[in-house]
């Protein structure tokens, strides 16, 4: 990295203890110990992405092979389709409730110990790739960002079409304590994420490819930039750039983002495409849009990290729909069942009741398990440690004594419903008072703007048409002809 | 069911107050070495009864008991400004003011104005001056435990100007002063701790101690500018700065704010120097300081709804 290079960065988050960010530290990571795991069994919930759930296409007693769809959107839904991560027979088809609420249908697989795949998974030969057949198969794959959003991948670049945008931000900031499943994805498949980049870029009409990084990530820098070098020397009608980030949570968040590299304040109501000119991909969801392109393979399995306080660490690829009791079974150490699991990361992940019967979902990128003990709390010592904190820049202390008082319209006033819940204001008050509880769900309580707004969902229900195949049609009669005119030179995954 | 964040960071309430405790031992080192164990008995005996007192206020308020570790540094600091001959009655009544009119009165855990041991000990400065005097040659081994008890007066003892004393004696504390206050490396060894425990939080201490090294400088220009490192040196601002005008409780240590308390402080030390009593110099600034944040905080509209509406985020 040049000296000269600036650094960017929003104000306030955290740095979590060095003691927390074991990828930092620990060896496993450069000996690339990305397990796979082998489930005896998948839940595939039907709903695993911002949208509308999805419908079964199998029936209790089939037999399902590894990349068969299994889920498919009703016409005039917004919605992606679900596939099997392993092959074996359906035993069960009924509702479920994921830990953040979602209650849909899910289809329960179990393994027949073959890993038999469906014959559509296997190399493409397709030597020109047109930019509406990356959006197709993206579509078809079932991508949707692995980040955390959820939001379908194809979506996202209809709207990047749609407001052609200048630039494609590749999310490279994972920063919460205890998750690096990002940077183990980085490390081992560079050039997958750079293609990925590539491929999503000509679908979305789009140039510019800037990679968002940690100004520490050394190792993660050097891979990527390997990858870069091997693909730009191919494609002179894209350039690749760095864009390095102070390394601090939440760091990742769009609105974040969209103030540490643009200086610009993104209101709930506004998106990075409308405003900055820019779409947001995570990293690994670029990997999976680059798999599906050149190995036909859909979205059916995911890097995770698995870890917690009890020195047992690890990142595994699991298929999508592996009970996170089999997560714990495999990660030799992790059954204590005194221990609460975590369907996420420990800053923003939500408590898994019944491991069970709670499964890996496309975006899940980690699943923690720590040891149950208790915060104690105190009254607030007005350290104003919450506040320099908080990356909304509001005033968390303040905000939570007046929704506790029950002064809802003054902690209105003072940016309540700003709080994107990322925790940082709890984790970092000495007192151990809840402030993130409180907030985050007055916030989410008194959210009239939803992404459904941003992506009018509503709307193009009503209309009987898929929102996804809303926006080709816009597509088409706009600039999808000069869109299609890029023509991607991919050949079986290889650059030709 | 639990709900994120499910990791909280180590430095919680009490493990703050115990890093304050450890970046003291310093002082309380120096203490010992240079007033002997009558000094370890004033410090035992301040921070035990503040921790008496507070327990015992809680138990009459029905709030429970002790959850942090603040009655201990609150102890120890007064403790460390008192002159070497303090009796244990006028150290006692240090602590009751500091705990029982200044902290308990004004909401207790985490909702003081003012810092509780700087109060206690301007409280018996003011009232009682002829009895904080007891100041004595380095090297006296205060071995006699009856004057812990004493009702008398402590005698002066003649003490040779300061700026008679070498620089190196006074950096290392080896002349006449309050019990913890007078050697800066052991000021120093402590504020080393607290940074690397990232338990500090400089804006205010820096600004503070700036203001005063330009405002002296200022006034000592006139006569001799040695003057201003013998008052940074022998006036115990370097331990204020430290242990009270960093005080996360009473004094606003955000960003410009920190430093505009801090300056604040400096420029009303600088003002009572001239004066020349030093507890005053010591005690007052942060005092000023604690009031001036709590009332821009009451005037701000936010602080006043807040403290209006009963104090403080509860738990
Ligand atoms: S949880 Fe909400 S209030 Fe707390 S730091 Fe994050 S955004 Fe701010
Ligand atoms: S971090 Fe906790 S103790 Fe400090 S001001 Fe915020 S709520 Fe109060």
């Amino acid at each position: 990295m040049p000296f000269t290079e600036r650094i960017h960065s929003f104000n306030n988050g955290i740095v979590t203890d060095d003691a927390l960010d074991f990828s930092k530290r620990s060896s496993f990571k450069k000996e690339i110990m990305l397990e796979r795991i082998y489930p005896t069994r998948v839940i595939l919930p039907m709903k695993q992405h911002y949208g509308d759930e999805v419908i079964p296409t199998v029936s209790i007693g089939e037999h399902v092979l590894i990349g068969q769809c299994v889920g498919m959107p009703a016409p005039g839904t917004f919605a992606v389709p679900v596939h099997s991560g392993i092959s074996g027979d359906v035993t069960d088809i009924k509702d479920i409730t994921l830990p953040n609420g979602v209650n849909c249908k899910a289809v329960f697989i179990k393994s027949d110990r073959k890993r038999t795949f469906h014959p559509s998974v296997s190399p493409r030969n397709d030597v020109n790739i047109s930019a509406s057949s990356v959006m197709g198969i993206i579509k078809d794959a079932g991508i949707v960002g692995m980040g955390g959003e959820g939001i379908p991948t194809i979506a996202k670049i209809n709207r990047a079409r749609m407001f052609h945008v200048e630039e494609l931000l590749v999310n490279c900031l994972q920063s919460e304590p205890y998750a690096d499943s990002d940077f183990v994805r980085i490390n081992n498949s560079a050039d997958y994420i750079v293609m990925g980049a590539v491929a999503v870029a000509g679908a979305a009409g789009v140039s510019r490819i800037n990679f968002l990084i940690s100004e520490d990530r050394k190792e993660e820098i050097l891979a990527l930039q390997a990858a870069m070098e091997r693909t730009a020397g191919r494609y002179s009608g894209y350039s690749f750039n760095f864009k390095f980030f102070r390394n601090r949570f939440p760091q990742g968040y769009y609105r974040l983002v969209a103030k540490a590299l643009y200086g610009v304040e993104i209101s709930e109501t506004e998106t990075l495409e409308e405003t900055c000119s820019a779409v947001l991909f995570n990293c690994s969801t670029l990997y999976a849009c680059w798999e599906a392109i050149s190995d036909n393979m859909p979205l059916v399995a995911r890097v995770l990290t698995v870890t917690g306080e009890n020195g047992i660490r690890n990142n595994v690829i699991a298929p999508i729909g592996t009970p996170l009791s089999e997560l714990m079974n495999t990660v030799n150490g992790m059954t204590d069942t005194q221990n609460l699991v975590i369907w996420g990361n420990c800053l923003t992940g939500l408590e898994a009741e019944d491991p069970d019967n709670t499964p890996v979902v496309k975006t899940t990128s980690g699943i923690t398990i720590l040891p149950r003990r208790d915060i104690a709390t105190m009254p607030c010592i007005h350290c104003g440690d919450c506040s320099n904190a908080c990356p909304m820049d509001i005033e968390p202390g303040l905000i939570h004594h007046l929704l506790k008082k029950g002064s809802v319209e003054e902690a209105d006033l003072e940016g309540a419903g700003k709080c994107i819940s990322c925790g940082a204001c709890s984790y970092i008050c000495p007192s151990g008072i809840d402030l993130t509880k409180t907030i985050a769900s007055y916030a989410a309580s008194r959210r009239t703007y939803t992404t459904r707004t941003h992506f009018s969902v509503d709307k193009i229900k009503l209309g009987a048409v898929s929102l996804l195949e809303a926006y080709e049609e816009e597509e088409k009669s706009d600039s999808a002809k000069k869109s299609d005119d890029i023509v991607l030179p991919f050949e079986g995954g290889k650059i030709v | 069911m639990r709900t994120a964040p499910f990791i909280h960071i180590d430095n919680n309430i009490a493990v703050m107050d115990l890093k304050t405790i450890a970046a003291l031992l310093p002082c309380v080192v120096y203490a010992v070495f240079s007033y002997g164990l009558r000094a370890l008995v004033l410090t035992v005996f301040t921070a035990a009864l503040w921790i008496l007192t507070e327990t015992a206020m809680k138990k009459v308020t029905g709030r429970g008991s002790l959850r942090d570790l603040s009655p201990a540094v609150n102890g120890i600091v007064l403790a460390m400004l008192l002159p070497p001959g303090t009796s244990l009655y006028m150290a006692a009544l240090a602590v009751l003011f500091g705990s029982i009119v200044v902290k308990g009165l004004f909401g207790g855990e985490g909702a003081g104005f003012v810092n509780p041991a700087a109060a206690g000990r301007l409280f018996v400065e003011v009232c009682f001056p002829e009895r904080m005097s007891g100041f004595y040659s380095v090297g006296v081994k205060m071995l006699a435990y009856k004057s812990l008890f004493d009702t008398k007066v402590p005698e002066e003892t003649a003490v040779a100007e300061y700026s008679d004393f070498r620089p190196v004696e006074l950096i290392a504390g080896h002349y006449p002063a309050f019990i913890g206050t007078g050697c800066l490396i052991m000021v120093i060894t402590g504020l080393v701790y607290l940074i690397i425990k990232r338990s500090i939080r400089l804006e205010t201490p820096v600004a503070f101690i700036a203001i005063i090294i330009i405002g002296r400088l200022i006034v000592d220009v006139r006569t001799d500018v040695y003057n201003t490192f013998v008052f940074i040196m022998t006036s115990g601002v370097v331990f204020a700065a430290v242990f009270i005008m960093s005080d996360i409780t009473t004094t606003s240590r955000r960003g410009l704010n920190g430093v505009l308390m801090g300056m604040i402080g400096g420029l009303i030390a600088v003002a009572l120097s001239l004066r020349g009593n030093p507890a005053v110099t010591l005690c007052v600034p942060p005092l000023a300081v604690g009031l001036i944040s709590g009332f821009m905080d009451f005037t701000d509209s936010a602080g006043r709804k807040m403290r209006q509406k009963g104090g403080q985020a509860d738990a």
